[in-house]
Protein backbone atom coordinates (compact mmCIF):
# COMPACT_ATOMS: atom_id res chain seq x y z
CA UNK A 1 0.00 0.00 0.00
CA UNK A 2 1.92 3.04 -1.21
CA UNK A 3 0.32 5.94 0.95
CA UNK A 4 0.58 9.79 0.59
CA UNK A 5 1.22 10.43 3.98
CA UNK A 6 2.21 7.82 6.85
CA UNK A 7 2.97 9.72 9.94
CA UNK A 8 3.97 7.33 13.46
CA UNK A 9 3.41 10.46 15.50
CA UNK A 10 3.48 10.35 19.22
CA UNK A 11 4.04 6.89 20.75
CA UNK A 12 1.40 4.22 19.47
CA UNK A 13 0.23 6.70 17.12
CA UNK A 14 -0.39 6.10 13.38
CA UNK A 15 -2.16 8.50 10.71
CA UNK A 16 -2.11 6.95 7.33
CA UNK A 17 -3.62 9.09 4.09
CA UNK A 18 -3.62 6.67 1.29
CA UNK A 19 -3.99 7.98 -2.79
CA UNK A 20 -4.00 3.61 -2.94
CA UNK A 21 -6.43 0.84 -1.79
CA UNK A 22 -6.03 0.11 1.91
CA UNK A 23 -6.62 -3.52 3.58
CA UNK A 24 -8.29 -3.59 6.69
CA UNK A 25 -7.44 -6.92 6.77
CA UNK A 26 -4.00 -6.21 6.63
CA UNK A 27 -3.98 -3.41 9.21
CA UNK A 28 -6.19 -4.74 11.60
CA UNK A 29 -3.17 -7.71 11.51
CA UNK A 30 -0.26 -5.40 11.98
CA UNK A 31 -1.66 -2.89 14.49
CA UNK A 32 -2.45 -6.12 16.53
CA UNK A 33 1.14 -7.13 16.61
CA UNK A 34 3.01 -5.52 19.53
CA UNK A 35 0.36 -4.22 21.58
CA UNK A 36 1.36 -5.30 25.07
CA UNK A 37 -0.77 -5.31 27.85
CA UNK A 38 -3.84 -4.54 25.19
CA UNK A 39 -6.89 -6.68 26.45
CA UNK A 40 -9.41 -5.26 24.01
CA UNK A 41 -9.09 -3.82 20.55
CA UNK A 42 -11.65 -2.15 18.35
CA UNK A 43 -11.85 -0.85 15.10
CA UNK A 44 -14.05 0.20 12.30
CA UNK A 45 -14.32 -0.12 8.75
CA UNK A 46 -16.27 2.77 6.69
CA UNK A 47 -17.01 1.49 3.13
CA UNK A 48 -18.38 3.30 -0.26
CA UNK A 49 -21.75 2.69 -0.75
CA UNK A 50 -23.88 2.25 -3.73
CA UNK A 51 -26.82 4.38 -1.90
CA UNK A 52 -29.89 3.33 -3.25
CA UNK A 53 -31.38 5.48 -6.16
CA UNK A 54 -28.33 7.52 -6.40
CA UNK A 55 -26.07 4.35 -7.78
CA UNK A 56 -22.77 5.48 -6.72
CA UNK A 57 -20.32 4.22 -8.43
CA UNK A 58 -17.34 5.94 -6.77
CA UNK A 59 -16.60 9.03 -4.25
CA UNK A 60 -14.13 11.29 -5.00
CA UNK A 61 -12.17 12.55 -1.84
CA UNK A 62 -10.30 15.99 -1.78
CA UNK A 63 -8.36 16.78 1.79
CA UNK A 64 -6.07 19.73 2.97
CA UNK A 65 -2.42 18.15 2.91
CA UNK A 66 -0.98 19.22 6.29
CA UNK A 67 -4.23 20.63 8.27
CA UNK A 68 -5.93 17.05 8.00
CA UNK A 69 -2.88 15.71 9.21
CA UNK A 70 -2.68 18.33 11.92
CA UNK A 71 -6.27 18.25 13.05
CA UNK A 72 -6.47 14.36 12.93
CA UNK A 73 -3.35 14.65 15.18
CA UNK A 74 -5.14 16.99 17.67
CA UNK A 75 -8.42 14.10 17.99
CA UNK A 76 -5.84 11.45 18.78
CA UNK A 77 -4.50 13.49 21.71
CA UNK A 78 -7.92 14.31 22.71
CA UNK A 79 -9.18 10.77 22.42
CA UNK A 80 -6.27 9.61 24.45
CA UNK A 81 -6.84 12.28 27.47
CA UNK A 82 -10.84 10.66 27.48
CA UNK A 83 -9.50 6.97 27.30
CA UNK A 84 -6.50 5.01 28.61
CA UNK A 85 -5.38 4.06 25.03
CA UNK A 86 -2.45 2.12 24.34
CA UNK A 87 -2.14 2.06 20.21
CA UNK A 88 -4.63 3.81 18.13
CA UNK A 89 -3.94 3.98 13.83
CA UNK A 90 -6.32 6.14 11.62
CA UNK A 91 -6.06 5.03 7.76
CA UNK A 92 -7.97 7.21 5.55
CA UNK A 93 -8.54 7.39 1.91
CA UNK A 94 -8.02 10.14 -0.13
CA UNK A 95 -8.99 10.29 -4.27
CA UNK A 96 -10.71 8.51 -6.40
CA UNK A 97 -12.57 5.31 -4.27
CA UNK A 98 -14.93 3.05 -5.86
CA UNK A 99 -18.11 1.43 -4.37
CA UNK A 100 -17.28 -1.59 -2.24
CA UNK A 101 -14.05 -0.32 -1.40
CA UNK A 102 -12.70 0.70 2.10
CA UNK A 103 -12.79 4.50 2.51
CA UNK A 104 -11.63 4.64 6.55
CA UNK A 105 -10.24 2.51 9.15
CA UNK A 106 -9.62 3.33 12.68
CA UNK A 107 -8.39 0.50 15.12
CA UNK A 108 -8.28 1.56 19.32
CA UNK A 109 -6.37 -0.48 21.41
CA UNK A 110 -6.98 -0.85 25.38
CA UNK A 111 -6.88 -2.34 28.19
CA UNK A 112 -10.41 -3.18 28.11
CA UNK A 113 -13.01 -2.59 25.94
CA UNK A 114 -15.13 -0.06 27.04
CA UNK A 115 -12.32 2.08 26.52
CA UNK A 116 -11.32 1.15 22.89
CA UNK A 117 -14.99 0.73 21.57
CA UNK A 118 -15.54 4.90 23.00
CA UNK A 119 -12.70 6.20 21.23
CA UNK A 120 -13.10 4.22 18.43
CA UNK A 121 -16.15 5.56 18.02
CA UNK A 122 -15.53 8.83 18.80
CA UNK A 123 -12.56 9.26 16.08
CA UNK A 124 -14.91 8.10 13.37
CA UNK A 125 -17.69 10.68 14.60
CA UNK A 126 -14.69 13.42 14.65
CA UNK A 127 -13.46 12.12 10.78
CA UNK A 128 -16.96 12.23 9.68
CA UNK A 129 -18.07 16.57 10.38
CA UNK A 130 -14.16 17.57 11.71
CA UNK A 131 -11.21 16.80 9.67
CA UNK A 132 -10.28 18.64 5.98
CA UNK A 133 -11.69 15.88 4.18
CA UNK A 134 -14.55 16.56 1.11
CA UNK A 135 -16.50 13.76 -0.65
CA UNK A 136 -17.74 14.01 -4.11
CA UNK A 137 -20.44 10.89 -4.89
CA UNK A 138 -20.06 10.08 -8.80
CA UNK A 139 -23.03 8.08 -9.73
CA UNK A 140 -25.73 7.37 -12.35
CA UNK A 141 -27.54 11.13 -11.82
CA UNK A 142 -23.71 12.93 -11.98
CA UNK A 143 -21.48 14.48 -9.56
CA UNK A 144 -22.69 15.71 -6.51
CA UNK A 145 -20.44 16.83 -3.50
CA UNK A 146 -22.15 15.89 -0.34
CA UNK A 147 -21.90 17.07 3.54
CA UNK A 148 -22.84 15.80 7.03
CA UNK A 149 -26.25 14.69 7.80
CA UNK A 150 -27.78 16.22 11.04
CA UNK A 151 -27.22 13.02 12.23
CA UNK A 152 -23.82 13.06 11.87
CA UNK A 153 -23.46 16.84 13.26
CA UNK A 154 -25.51 14.79 16.42
CA UNK A 155 -23.25 12.01 16.22
CA UNK A 156 -20.33 14.38 16.91
CA UNK A 157 -22.22 16.25 19.57
CA UNK A 158 -22.67 13.41 22.10
CA UNK A 159 -18.99 14.07 23.11
CA UNK A 160 -19.00 17.61 23.91
CA UNK B 1 1.15 38.39 -2.04
CA UNK B 2 -1.04 35.94 -0.16
CA UNK B 3 -1.52 32.16 -1.43
CA UNK B 4 -5.23 31.30 -0.78
CA UNK B 5 -5.92 27.48 -1.80
CA UNK B 6 -10.02 26.56 -2.25
CA UNK B 7 -11.12 22.97 -1.03
CA UNK B 8 -13.76 20.28 -2.01
CA UNK B 9 -16.87 22.28 -4.42
CA UNK B 10 -15.27 25.53 -3.91
CA UNK B 11 -11.62 24.12 -5.90
CA UNK B 12 -14.18 23.21 -8.87
CA UNK B 13 -15.33 26.76 -8.59
CA UNK B 14 -12.50 28.59 -8.04
CA UNK B 15 -9.50 26.48 -8.73
CA UNK B 16 -6.95 25.08 -6.31
CA UNK B 17 -4.87 27.80 -5.65
CA UNK B 18 -4.81 32.12 -6.43
CA UNK B 19 -2.42 34.55 -5.16
CA UNK B 20 -3.58 37.68 -4.19
CA UNK B 21 -1.81 41.08 -2.47
CA UNK B 22 -1.70 40.95 0.69
CA UNK B 23 -2.42 45.10 0.83
CA UNK B 24 -5.82 43.60 -0.49
CA UNK B 25 -7.46 42.93 2.58
CA UNK B 26 -6.47 42.98 6.55
CA UNK B 27 -8.27 39.93 7.67
CA UNK B 28 -9.28 37.11 6.44
CA UNK B 29 -12.82 37.95 6.52
CA UNK B 30 -12.34 41.27 4.23
CA UNK B 31 -10.10 38.93 1.82
CA UNK B 32 -13.04 36.31 1.08
CA UNK B 33 -15.28 39.19 0.90
CA UNK B 34 -13.45 40.63 -1.85
CA UNK B 35 -12.80 38.16 -3.64
CA UNK B 36 -16.65 37.03 -3.57
CA UNK B 37 -17.65 40.26 -4.92
CA UNK B 38 -15.15 40.11 -7.54
CA UNK B 39 -16.74 36.87 -8.78
CA UNK B 40 -20.43 36.37 -8.44
CA UNK B 41 -19.78 32.15 -8.86
CA UNK B 42 -17.91 32.27 -6.26
CA UNK B 43 -20.28 34.33 -3.96
CA UNK B 44 -23.25 31.82 -5.44
CA UNK B 45 -21.19 28.93 -3.81
CA UNK B 46 -20.31 30.58 -0.76
CA UNK B 47 -24.13 31.31 -0.18
CA UNK B 48 -26.18 29.21 2.71
CA UNK B 49 -22.82 27.59 3.67
CA UNK B 50 -20.55 27.94 6.78
CA UNK B 51 -17.05 28.01 5.33
CA UNK B 52 -14.07 27.97 7.49
CA UNK B 53 -10.81 29.03 7.40
CA UNK B 54 -6.83 28.07 7.93
CA UNK B 55 -4.46 30.12 8.00
CA UNK B 56 -0.95 28.71 7.83
CA UNK B 57 -2.35 25.21 8.25
CA UNK B 58 -3.77 26.48 11.61
CA UNK B 59 -8.06 26.49 11.72
CA UNK B 60 -9.06 30.55 11.96
CA UNK B 61 -11.39 32.95 12.62
CA UNK B 62 -12.74 35.04 10.47
CA UNK B 63 -11.37 37.83 12.57
CA UNK B 64 -7.92 36.82 11.66
CA UNK B 65 -4.85 39.25 10.39
CA UNK B 66 -3.53 37.91 7.29
CA UNK B 67 0.06 39.26 6.06
CA UNK B 68 2.25 38.92 3.32
CA UNK B 69 3.56 35.12 2.89
CA UNK B 70 0.54 34.22 4.60
CA UNK B 71 -1.12 30.60 3.02
CA UNK B 72 -4.89 31.01 3.40
CA UNK B 73 -7.17 27.88 3.20
CA UNK B 74 -11.03 28.31 2.19
CA UNK B 75 -12.69 25.68 3.93
CA UNK B 76 -16.56 23.98 2.73
CA UNK B 77 -18.18 21.88 5.75
CA UNK B 78 -15.63 18.40 6.05
CA UNK B 79 -17.30 15.91 5.14
CA UNK B 80 -14.96 12.66 6.14
CA UNK B 81 -15.00 8.64 7.27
Amino acid sequence: MKSLSCRPSAAGEMIILSHEPIDPLTLGGDFARDVEDAGAIASFTGIVRKDGRKEVSALFLDHASGLAEQEIGKALTEAKTRWPLIKVLIAHRVGRVETGQPVVFVATAAAHRRAAFEACDYLVDFLKTDAPFWKKQIGRSGEEWIEPRGEDYADRNRWR
Amino acid sequence: MLRITFYGRLAEVMGRERMTPAASAATVGALIENLANEDAEFKAALAGTRVRFAVNNMIAPETQKVKDGDEVAVLPPFSGG
